[in-house]
Protein backbone atom coordinates (compact mmCIF):
# COMPACT_ATOMS: atom_id res chain seq x y z
CA UNK A 1 0.00 0.00 0.00
CA UNK A 2 1.58 3.26 -0.96
CA UNK A 3 2.37 5.59 2.36
CA UNK A 4 -0.30 8.62 3.37
CA UNK A 5 1.80 11.89 3.50
CA UNK A 6 -0.46 14.96 5.32
CA UNK A 7 0.25 18.27 5.69
CA UNK A 8 -2.73 20.16 7.90
CA UNK A 9 -2.35 23.67 8.00
CA UNK A 10 1.33 24.26 7.84
CA UNK A 11 3.28 27.34 7.24
CA UNK A 12 7.05 27.35 7.90
CA UNK A 13 8.42 30.77 8.59
CA UNK A 14 11.66 31.79 8.80
CA UNK A 15 13.04 35.18 9.48
CA UNK A 16 9.83 36.72 10.51
CA UNK A 17 8.77 35.34 6.48
CA UNK A 18 6.16 32.38 5.87
CA UNK A 19 8.39 30.45 3.55
CA UNK A 20 5.75 28.16 2.87
CA UNK A 21 1.71 27.58 3.24
CA UNK A 22 -0.31 24.22 2.79
CA UNK A 23 -3.75 24.19 4.49
CA UNK A 24 -4.20 20.85 3.86
CA UNK A 25 -2.88 18.18 1.66
CA UNK A 26 -2.76 14.52 1.30
CA UNK A 27 -0.23 12.62 -1.08
CA UNK A 28 -1.19 9.07 -1.25
CA UNK A 29 -0.16 9.01 -4.90
CA UNK A 30 3.60 6.82 -6.00
CA UNK A 31 4.46 9.42 -8.08
CA UNK A 32 4.51 12.97 -7.45
CA UNK A 33 6.50 15.76 -8.66
CA UNK A 34 6.78 19.52 -7.63
CA UNK A 35 7.99 22.05 -9.47
CA UNK A 36 8.04 25.94 -9.25
CA UNK A 37 10.84 28.64 -9.08
CA UNK A 38 14.00 28.72 -6.91
CA UNK A 39 12.87 30.01 -3.69
CA UNK A 40 9.19 28.69 -4.25
CA UNK A 41 9.43 26.46 -1.43
CA UNK A 42 10.30 23.12 -3.00
CA UNK A 43 13.16 21.98 -0.90
CA UNK A 44 11.16 23.04 2.60
CA UNK A 45 7.97 20.93 1.32
CA UNK A 46 10.19 17.83 1.09
CA UNK A 47 12.23 18.48 4.12
CA UNK A 48 9.09 18.97 6.36
CA UNK A 49 8.00 15.64 4.72
CA UNK A 50 11.30 14.14 6.09
CA UNK A 51 11.19 15.56 9.61
CA UNK A 52 14.40 17.36 8.52
CA UNK A 53 12.76 20.99 9.81
CA UNK A 54 9.54 21.75 12.09
CA UNK A 55 6.78 23.44 11.01
CA UNK A 56 6.54 26.70 12.79
CA UNK A 57 2.62 25.91 12.83
CA UNK A 58 0.29 22.74 11.91
CA UNK A 59 0.98 18.96 11.20
CA UNK A 60 2.70 16.70 9.07
CA UNK A 61 2.48 12.84 9.20
CA UNK A 62 3.02 10.11 7.60
CA UNK A 63 0.87 6.98 7.76
CA UNK A 64 -0.26 8.73 11.00
CA UNK A 65 3.15 9.09 12.25
CA UNK A 66 4.07 12.43 13.56
CA UNK A 67 7.07 14.04 12.05
CA UNK A 68 7.90 16.17 14.85
CA UNK A 69 7.08 13.75 17.78
CA UNK A 70 7.92 10.30 15.91
CA UNK A 71 10.77 11.87 13.48
CA UNK A 72 12.70 8.45 14.35
CA UNK A 73 10.41 5.80 12.49
CA UNK A 74 9.47 8.64 10.27
CA UNK A 75 13.28 8.76 9.25
CA UNK A 76 12.70 4.89 8.77
CA UNK A 77 10.24 5.07 6.32
CA UNK A 78 11.29 7.95 4.45
CA UNK A 79 14.41 8.33 2.51
CA UNK A 80 15.99 11.49 1.36
CA UNK A 81 18.33 11.76 -1.60
CA UNK A 82 19.89 15.32 -1.92
CA UNK A 83 20.44 17.47 -4.70
CA UNK A 84 24.32 16.88 -4.37
CA UNK A 85 25.00 13.29 -4.01
CA UNK A 86 28.53 14.15 -2.47
CA UNK A 87 26.83 15.49 0.41
CA UNK A 88 25.08 12.78 1.24
CA UNK A 89 27.79 10.54 1.04
CA UNK A 90 29.67 10.52 4.52
CA UNK A 91 31.83 7.23 4.29
CA UNK A 92 35.25 7.56 2.48
CA UNK A 93 34.25 3.93 1.44
CA UNK A 94 30.99 3.19 -1.01
CA UNK A 95 30.39 0.06 0.84
CA UNK A 96 30.93 1.57 4.01
CA UNK A 97 28.38 3.73 2.98
CA UNK A 98 25.66 1.56 1.90
CA UNK A 99 25.95 0.16 5.34
CA UNK A 100 26.14 3.31 7.21
CA UNK A 101 22.26 3.84 7.50
CA UNK A 102 21.78 0.02 8.40
CA UNK A 103 24.28 0.28 10.89
CA UNK A 104 22.13 3.07 12.07
CA UNK A 105 19.62 1.14 12.48
CA UNK A 106 20.97 -1.11 14.16
CA UNK A 107 20.36 -4.02 11.23
CA UNK A 108 23.26 -6.90 12.33
CA UNK A 109 26.59 -6.87 10.04
CA UNK A 110 25.51 -10.25 7.97
CA UNK A 111 22.21 -8.83 6.98
CA UNK A 112 23.45 -5.68 6.07
CA UNK A 113 26.31 -6.74 3.59
CA UNK A 114 23.56 -9.02 2.32
CA UNK A 115 21.21 -6.09 2.04
CA UNK A 116 24.22 -3.59 0.83
CA UNK A 117 25.50 -6.50 -1.94
CA UNK A 118 21.54 -6.84 -3.09
CA UNK A 119 21.17 -3.11 -4.04
CA UNK A 120 24.31 -2.36 -5.79
CA UNK A 121 23.56 -5.24 -8.06
CA UNK A 122 20.11 -4.18 -8.49
CA UNK A 123 21.25 -0.69 -9.36
CA UNK A 124 24.49 -2.55 -11.24
CA UNK A 125 27.26 -0.64 -9.30
CA UNK A 126 28.38 -3.96 -7.74
CA UNK A 127 32.35 -3.09 -9.04
CA UNK A 128 32.03 0.75 -7.10
CA UNK A 129 31.62 -1.41 -4.05
CA UNK A 130 35.69 -1.33 -3.53
CA UNK A 131 35.85 2.57 -4.57
CA UNK A 132 36.36 5.69 -2.82
CA UNK A 133 33.68 7.78 -3.08
CA UNK A 134 36.47 10.58 -3.50
CA UNK A 135 36.85 8.84 -7.00
CA UNK A 136 33.23 8.43 -8.40
CA UNK A 137 32.03 10.12 -11.18
CA UNK A 138 28.93 12.46 -11.14
CA UNK A 139 26.32 9.89 -12.49
CA UNK A 140 28.31 7.30 -10.11
CA UNK A 141 27.54 9.28 -6.87
CA UNK A 142 24.26 9.53 -8.05
CA UNK A 143 23.29 5.51 -8.66
CA UNK A 144 25.58 5.37 -4.97
CA UNK A 145 23.56 8.04 -3.25
CA UNK A 146 20.36 6.50 -4.49
CA UNK A 147 21.76 2.92 -3.53
CA UNK A 148 22.30 3.73 0.18
CA UNK A 149 18.83 5.31 0.78
CA UNK A 150 17.13 2.18 -0.80
CA UNK A 151 19.02 -0.35 1.12
CA UNK A 152 17.31 1.10 4.06
CA UNK A 153 14.02 -0.09 2.38
CA UNK A 154 12.27 3.33 2.48
CA UNK A 155 8.94 3.28 1.62
CA UNK A 156 9.10 6.69 0.54
CA UNK A 157 11.79 8.45 -1.31
CA UNK A 158 12.36 11.99 -1.60
CA UNK A 159 14.66 13.46 -4.50
CA UNK A 160 15.81 17.32 -4.51
CA UNK A 161 16.55 17.93 -7.75
CA UNK A 162 17.89 14.77 -8.74
CA UNK A 163 19.32 15.34 -12.38
CA UNK A 164 19.85 19.02 -11.80
CA UNK A 165 23.70 17.87 -11.41
CA UNK A 166 23.50 14.81 -14.30
CA UNK A 167 23.87 14.93 -18.10
CA UNK A 168 21.22 14.04 -20.35
CA UNK A 169 22.05 10.12 -20.60
CA UNK A 170 22.50 10.35 -17.27
CA UNK A 171 19.16 12.00 -16.53
CA UNK A 172 17.41 9.84 -19.08
CA UNK A 173 18.72 6.39 -17.47
CA UNK A 174 17.74 8.12 -13.47
CA UNK A 175 14.22 8.09 -15.23
CA UNK A 176 14.30 4.78 -16.19
CA UNK A 177 15.71 3.54 -12.90
CA UNK A 178 13.01 5.92 -11.37
CA UNK A 179 10.51 4.13 -13.44
CA UNK A 180 11.32 0.49 -12.22
CA UNK A 181 11.14 1.31 -8.33
CA UNK A 182 8.39 -0.06 -6.19
CA UNK A 183 8.18 2.77 -3.65
CA UNK A 184 6.51 6.15 -3.44
CA UNK A 185 8.60 8.73 -4.79
CA UNK A 186 7.94 12.67 -4.38
CA UNK A 187 10.38 14.40 -6.87
CA UNK A 188 11.12 18.36 -6.15
CA UNK A 189 12.48 19.29 -9.99
CA UNK A 190 13.36 22.01 -12.67
CA UNK A 191 13.28 18.72 -15.20
CA UNK A 192 9.65 18.67 -16.17
CA UNK A 193 10.11 15.70 -18.75
CA UNK A 194 10.88 13.71 -15.59
CA UNK A 195 7.43 14.39 -14.56
CA UNK A 196 5.46 13.20 -17.75
CA UNK A 197 4.66 9.86 -16.29
CA UNK A 198 4.16 10.78 -12.75
CA UNK A 199 0.48 10.91 -10.86
CA UNK A 200 0.05 13.88 -9.63
CA UNK A 201 2.10 17.18 -9.82
CA UNK A 202 1.98 20.31 -7.14
CA UNK A 203 3.04 23.63 -8.46
CA UNK A 204 4.49 26.18 -6.13
CA UNK A 205 4.52 29.56 -6.18
CA UNK A 206 6.02 31.82 -3.20
CA UNK A 207 5.57 29.11 -0.49
CA UNK A 208 1.81 28.23 -1.87
CA UNK A 209 0.70 25.57 -4.11
CA UNK A 210 -1.07 26.77 -6.89
CA UNK A 211 -2.19 23.90 -8.85
CA UNK A 212 -2.57 20.48 -8.02
CA UNK A 213 -3.18 18.22 -10.84
CA UNK A 214 -2.00 15.53 -13.26
CA UNK A 215 1.17 16.34 -15.31
CA UNK A 216 -0.20 17.83 -18.26
CA UNK A 217 -2.47 20.70 -16.70
CA UNK A 218 0.10 21.61 -13.86
CA UNK A 219 2.54 21.91 -16.01
CA UNK A 220 0.34 24.27 -18.48
CA UNK A 221 -0.50 26.35 -15.41
CA UNK A 222 3.34 25.96 -14.47
CA UNK A 223 4.69 27.46 -17.79
CA UNK A 224 1.87 30.17 -17.47
CA UNK A 225 3.14 31.13 -14.40
CA UNK A 226 6.68 31.76 -15.76
CA UNK A 227 5.50 33.63 -18.71
CA UNK A 228 3.38 36.10 -16.67
CA UNK A 229 6.55 36.58 -14.10
CA UNK A 230 8.86 36.73 -16.95
CA UNK A 231 6.40 39.65 -18.51
CA UNK A 232 6.44 41.08 -14.88
CA UNK A 233 9.75 41.17 -14.81
CA UNK A 234 10.78 42.89 -18.20
CA UNK A 235 7.96 45.15 -17.22
CA UNK A 236 10.04 46.20 -13.83
CA UNK A 237 12.77 46.48 -15.76
CA UNK A 238 11.63 49.03 -18.21
CA UNK A 239 10.04 50.95 -15.77
CA UNK A 240 13.53 51.11 -14.33
CA UNK A 241 15.28 52.40 -16.73
CA UNK A 242 12.92 54.77 -18.15
CA UNK A 243 13.69 56.20 -14.55
CA UNK A 244 16.79 56.62 -14.59
CA UNK A 245 17.18 59.17 -18.47
CA UNK A 246 20.19 60.41 -16.55
CA UNK A 247 22.02 57.02 -16.68
CA UNK A 248 21.05 56.61 -19.99
CA UNK A 249 22.12 60.29 -21.45
CA UNK A 250 25.03 59.56 -19.91
CA UNK A 251 25.61 56.28 -22.06
CA UNK A 252 24.91 57.62 -24.67
CA UNK A 253 27.16 60.48 -24.29
CA UNK A 254 30.20 58.81 -23.32
CA UNK A 255 29.98 55.97 -26.27
CA UNK A 256 28.72 58.49 -29.15
CA UNK A 257 31.11 59.44 -31.97
CA UNK A 258 30.63 62.96 -32.74
CA UNK A 259 31.04 63.65 -36.64
CA UNK A 260 33.87 65.54 -37.64
CA UNK B 1 42.06 3.18 0.77
CA UNK B 2 44.58 3.90 3.46
CA UNK B 3 44.50 7.04 5.79
CA UNK B 4 47.53 7.74 3.63
CA UNK B 5 46.55 7.86 0.29
CA UNK B 6 43.41 6.75 -1.63
CA UNK B 7 45.13 3.25 -2.73
CA UNK B 8 44.19 -0.03 -0.99
CA UNK B 9 46.80 -1.52 1.58
CA UNK B 10 48.61 -4.01 0.02
CA UNK B 11 48.97 -7.94 1.31
CA UNK B 12 51.59 -8.86 3.33
CA UNK B 13 53.43 -9.58 6.84
CA UNK B 14 52.25 -6.53 8.15
CA UNK B 15 48.46 -6.07 6.78
CA UNK B 16 47.74 -9.81 7.92
CA UNK B 17 48.54 -8.38 11.59
CA UNK B 18 45.11 -7.22 13.29
CA UNK B 19 44.41 -3.54 13.66
CA UNK B 20 44.38 -3.97 17.51
CA UNK B 21 47.61 -5.08 18.27
CA UNK B 22 49.40 -3.14 15.45
CA UNK B 23 47.70 -0.36 17.09
CA UNK B 24 48.44 -1.55 20.50
CA UNK B 25 52.27 -1.65 19.47
CA UNK B 26 52.03 1.80 18.30
CA UNK B 27 51.19 3.44 21.56
CA UNK B 28 53.77 1.60 23.18
CA UNK B 29 56.11 2.27 20.58
CA UNK B 30 55.16 6.00 21.14
CA UNK B 31 54.93 6.49 24.95
CA UNK B 32 58.55 5.10 24.72
CA UNK B 33 59.90 7.27 22.01
CA UNK B 34 58.04 10.32 23.97
CA UNK B 35 59.55 9.86 27.39
CA UNK B 36 63.37 8.19 25.99
CA UNK B 37 66.02 10.31 25.64
CA UNK B 38 68.52 7.27 24.77
CA UNK B 39 69.53 7.88 20.80
CA UNK B 40 70.12 4.31 20.67
CA UNK B 41 66.91 3.46 21.74
CA UNK B 42 65.30 5.58 19.58
CA UNK B 43 67.02 4.94 16.60
CA UNK B 44 66.31 1.09 17.05
CA UNK B 45 62.62 2.06 17.58
CA UNK B 46 62.91 4.51 13.79
CA UNK B 47 65.08 1.31 12.48
CA UNK B 48 62.30 -0.78 13.11
CA UNK B 49 59.58 1.62 12.00
CA UNK B 50 61.70 1.76 8.69
CA UNK B 51 61.63 -1.66 8.33
CA UNK B 52 57.99 -2.42 9.39
CA UNK B 53 57.13 0.22 6.77
CA UNK B 54 59.16 -1.54 4.13
CA UNK B 55 57.47 -4.50 4.85
CA UNK B 56 54.10 -3.03 4.53
CA UNK B 57 54.63 -2.10 0.46
CA UNK B 58 53.32 1.64 0.74
CA UNK B 59 52.24 2.68 -2.61
CA UNK B 60 55.43 4.84 -2.42
CA UNK B 61 55.27 7.43 -5.08
CA UNK B 62 51.76 8.30 -3.73
CA UNK B 63 54.10 9.26 -0.44
CA UNK B 64 56.31 11.33 -1.90
CA UNK B 65 54.51 14.77 -1.28
CA UNK B 66 53.78 13.48 2.56
CA UNK B 67 57.20 12.32 2.82
CA UNK B 68 59.12 15.78 1.63
CA UNK B 69 56.61 17.70 3.82
CA UNK B 70 57.98 15.52 6.40
CA UNK B 71 61.50 15.41 5.89
CA UNK B 72 61.39 19.38 5.67
CA UNK B 73 59.56 19.35 9.38
CA UNK B 74 62.63 17.34 10.52
CA UNK B 75 65.27 19.22 9.07
CA UNK B 76 63.38 22.04 10.58
CA UNK B 77 63.47 20.42 14.41
CA UNK B 78 67.05 19.16 14.50
CA UNK B 79 68.18 23.19 12.87
CA UNK B 80 66.01 24.52 15.85
CA UNK B 81 67.46 22.57 18.52
CA UNK B 82 70.97 22.97 17.39
CA UNK B 83 70.34 26.49 17.35
CA UNK B 84 68.66 27.10 20.75
CA UNK B 85 70.01 23.81 22.31
CA UNK B 86 73.24 21.63 21.47
CA UNK B 87 74.36 18.92 18.91
CA UNK B 88 73.41 16.11 21.84
CA UNK B 89 69.88 17.57 22.18
CA UNK B 90 69.03 18.33 18.00
CA UNK B 91 70.10 14.27 17.55
CA UNK B 92 67.14 12.71 20.39
CA UNK B 93 64.69 15.01 18.97
CA UNK B 94 65.52 14.25 15.14
CA UNK B 95 65.56 10.25 16.14
CA UNK B 96 62.65 10.71 18.08
CA UNK B 97 60.45 12.04 15.00
CA UNK B 98 62.21 8.81 13.33
CA UNK B 99 61.09 6.58 15.78
CA UNK B 100 57.31 8.40 16.33
CA UNK B 101 56.59 8.75 12.80
CA UNK B 102 58.04 5.88 10.65
CA UNK B 103 56.01 3.12 12.90
CA UNK B 104 52.76 5.09 12.54
CA UNK B 105 53.55 5.54 8.44
CA UNK B 106 53.53 1.43 8.54
CA UNK B 107 50.60 0.64 10.49
CA UNK B 108 49.11 3.45 8.68
CA UNK B 109 49.85 2.16 5.02
CA UNK B 110 49.11 -1.45 6.29
CA UNK B 111 45.56 -0.61 7.82
CA UNK B 112 42.08 0.08 5.82
CA UNK B 113 40.32 3.22 7.40
CA UNK B 114 37.54 1.02 8.74
CA UNK B 115 39.47 -1.35 10.74
CA UNK B 116 41.10 2.09 12.39
CA UNK B 117 37.56 3.07 12.73
CA UNK B 118 36.41 -0.12 14.30
CA UNK B 119 39.35 -0.44 16.38
CA UNK B 120 38.72 3.05 17.43
CA UNK B 121 35.38 2.64 18.44
CA UNK B 122 36.04 -0.27 20.30
CA UNK B 123 38.82 1.38 22.39
CA UNK B 124 36.60 4.85 22.83
CA UNK B 125 33.67 2.79 24.12
CA UNK B 126 34.51 3.18 27.51
CA UNK B 127 34.12 6.91 27.06
CA UNK B 128 30.66 6.53 27.33
CA UNK B 129 30.38 6.18 30.79
CA UNK B 130 31.65 9.80 31.21
CA UNK B 131 28.96 10.96 28.61
CA UNK B 132 31.11 10.38 24.95
CA UNK B 133 29.77 9.13 22.01
CA UNK B 134 32.46 6.86 20.65
CA UNK B 135 30.63 6.86 17.28
CA UNK B 136 30.46 10.23 16.94
CA UNK B 137 34.34 10.43 17.32
CA UNK B 138 34.44 7.61 14.27
CA UNK B 139 32.05 9.08 12.38
CA UNK B 140 34.37 12.61 12.98
CA UNK B 141 37.45 10.63 11.51
CA UNK B 142 35.05 9.08 8.37
CA UNK B 143 34.22 12.40 7.21
CA UNK B 144 37.54 13.73 7.62
CA UNK B 145 38.74 10.80 5.35
CA UNK B 146 35.92 11.24 3.09
CA UNK B 147 36.20 15.11 2.97
CA UNK B 148 39.73 15.94 2.33
CA UNK B 149 40.08 14.88 -1.10
CA UNK B 150 36.80 16.92 -2.06
CA UNK B 151 38.22 20.02 -0.17
CA UNK B 152 41.69 19.62 -2.17
CA UNK B 153 39.30 19.36 -5.47
CA UNK B 154 37.79 22.61 -4.62
CA UNK B 155 40.70 24.74 -4.14
CA UNK B 156 42.33 23.43 -7.23
CA UNK B 157 39.09 24.51 -9.06
CA UNK B 158 38.78 27.97 -7.32
CA UNK B 159 42.18 28.13 -8.49
CA UNK B 160 41.66 27.97 -11.83
CA UNK B 161 38.50 30.09 -11.94
CA UNK B 162 40.81 32.74 -10.50
CA UNK B 163 43.40 32.23 -13.04
CA UNK B 164 40.97 32.65 -15.61
CA UNK B 165 39.86 35.71 -14.61
CA UNK B 166 42.94 37.00 -14.40
CA UNK B 167 44.13 36.94 -10.82
CA UNK B 168 47.60 35.94 -9.28
CA UNK B 169 47.78 33.05 -7.28
CA UNK B 170 46.86 34.09 -4.34
CA UNK B 171 45.74 32.71 -0.72
CA UNK B 172 42.69 35.27 0.29
CA UNK B 173 40.46 34.87 -3.24
CA UNK B 174 40.76 31.25 -2.64
CA UNK B 175 40.27 30.58 0.92
CA UNK B 176 36.73 32.85 1.60
CA UNK B 177 35.16 31.06 -1.31
CA UNK B 178 36.48 27.52 0.34
CA UNK B 179 35.49 28.85 3.91
CA UNK B 180 31.75 29.43 2.07
CA UNK B 181 31.37 26.90 0.14
CA UNK B 182 32.74 24.61 3.44
CA UNK B 183 29.91 25.82 5.83
CA UNK B 184 27.31 25.65 2.86
CA UNK B 185 28.23 21.78 2.34
CA UNK B 186 28.37 21.17 6.25
CA UNK B 187 24.64 21.89 6.74
CA UNK B 188 23.46 19.72 4.10
CA UNK B 189 25.97 17.11 4.98
CA UNK B 190 24.33 17.63 8.59
CA UNK B 191 20.67 17.39 7.14
CA UNK B 192 21.99 14.13 5.40
CA UNK B 193 23.30 12.98 8.49
CA UNK B 194 20.21 13.46 10.22
CA UNK B 195 18.15 11.89 7.37
CA UNK B 196 20.03 8.44 7.84
CA UNK B 197 19.18 8.08 11.05
CA UNK B 198 22.76 8.61 12.53
CA UNK B 199 21.11 10.60 15.81
CA UNK B 200 18.20 7.51 16.19
CA UNK B 201 20.49 4.86 16.54
CA UNK B 202 20.62 2.76 19.53
CA UNK B 203 23.25 3.19 22.29
CA UNK B 204 23.19 1.35 25.27
CA UNK B 205 23.50 4.09 28.06
CA UNK B 206 21.42 6.15 26.12
CA UNK B 207 18.87 7.62 29.57
CA UNK B 208 15.64 8.70 29.18
CA UNK B 209 15.60 12.80 29.01
CA UNK B 210 13.24 14.70 30.89
CA UNK B 211 9.95 15.08 28.65
CA UNK B 212 10.02 18.90 28.80
CA UNK B 213 13.40 18.56 26.93
CA UNK B 214 12.41 16.82 23.70
CA UNK B 215 9.27 16.31 22.07
CA UNK B 216 10.22 13.51 20.34
CA UNK B 217 11.93 11.90 23.31
CA UNK B 218 8.71 12.58 25.36
CA UNK B 219 6.68 10.40 22.79
CA UNK B 220 8.49 7.84 22.27
CA UNK B 221 6.81 5.67 24.97
CA UNK B 222 3.66 6.70 23.89
CA UNK B 223 4.18 5.98 20.49
CA UNK B 224 6.44 3.15 20.16
CA UNK B 225 3.26 0.38 20.05
CA UNK B 226 1.14 2.21 17.63
CA UNK B 227 4.32 2.86 15.29
CA UNK B 228 5.53 -0.97 15.27
CA UNK B 229 2.21 -1.97 14.39
CA UNK B 230 2.11 0.68 11.71
CA UNK B 231 5.43 0.09 9.92
CA UNK B 232 5.48 -2.05 6.78
CA UNK B 233 9.12 -3.25 7.85
CA UNK B 234 7.78 -3.94 11.68
CA UNK B 235 9.83 -7.05 11.73
CA UNK B 236 13.21 -5.24 11.97
CA UNK B 237 15.13 -4.28 14.50
CA UNK B 238 12.86 -1.47 16.34
CA UNK B 239 15.46 0.92 18.00
CA UNK B 240 13.39 0.95 21.49
CA UNK B 241 15.92 3.19 24.08
CA UNK B 242 14.51 7.15 24.13
CA UNK B 243 16.75 9.20 22.22
CA UNK B 244 19.05 11.47 23.74
CA UNK B 245 18.40 15.00 24.45
CA UNK B 246 19.62 15.83 21.20
CA UNK B 247 18.71 13.59 18.85
CA UNK B 248 16.27 14.36 16.57
CA UNK B 249 17.04 17.79 16.36
CA UNK B 250 17.70 19.67 13.07
CA UNK B 251 21.38 20.84 13.31
CA UNK B 252 20.79 22.94 10.26
CA UNK B 253 17.06 24.60 10.61
CA UNK B 254 18.24 27.77 8.44
CA UNK B 255 20.42 25.74 5.88
CA UNK B 256 17.47 24.54 3.80
CA UNK B 257 16.71 26.15 0.31
CA UNK B 258 13.35 27.15 -0.87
Amino acid sequence: MTPRLELDDVTVRRDGRTVLRVERLRLTERRVGVVGANGSGKSTLLRLLDGLIDPSTGRVSIDGLDTVRDGRQVRRRVGFCFQDPADQIVMPLVADDIAFGLKNQGVPTSAREARAATVLDRLGIAHLASRTAASLSGGERQLVALAAVLVCEPATVLFDEPTGTLDLVRSLRFSRLLAGLDIQAVVATHDLDLLEDFDRVLVLDRGVIVADDRPGPALARYRALAAETQAVEAQAVEAQVAETPAVGTRRAETFSVSPR
Amino acid sequence: MTLLTDAQPRPGLLRSVPAPVKLAGLVVLGVVSAVSTSPTLLALIGATGGLALVVARPHWRRLTGLMVVWAIALVVVVILQLVTRDSAAAVVSGARMVALCLPALAVMASTAPEELLDTLFAATRPLRRVGLRPEVLALTVALTLRFVPELVRQIETLREAQRARGARPSVLPVTVPLLVRCLDRSRTLADAIVARSFFDRATPLDHAPPASVNREGASAHATSSTAASATPHASRPLVLNTPRPHAGRRPSEESWKT
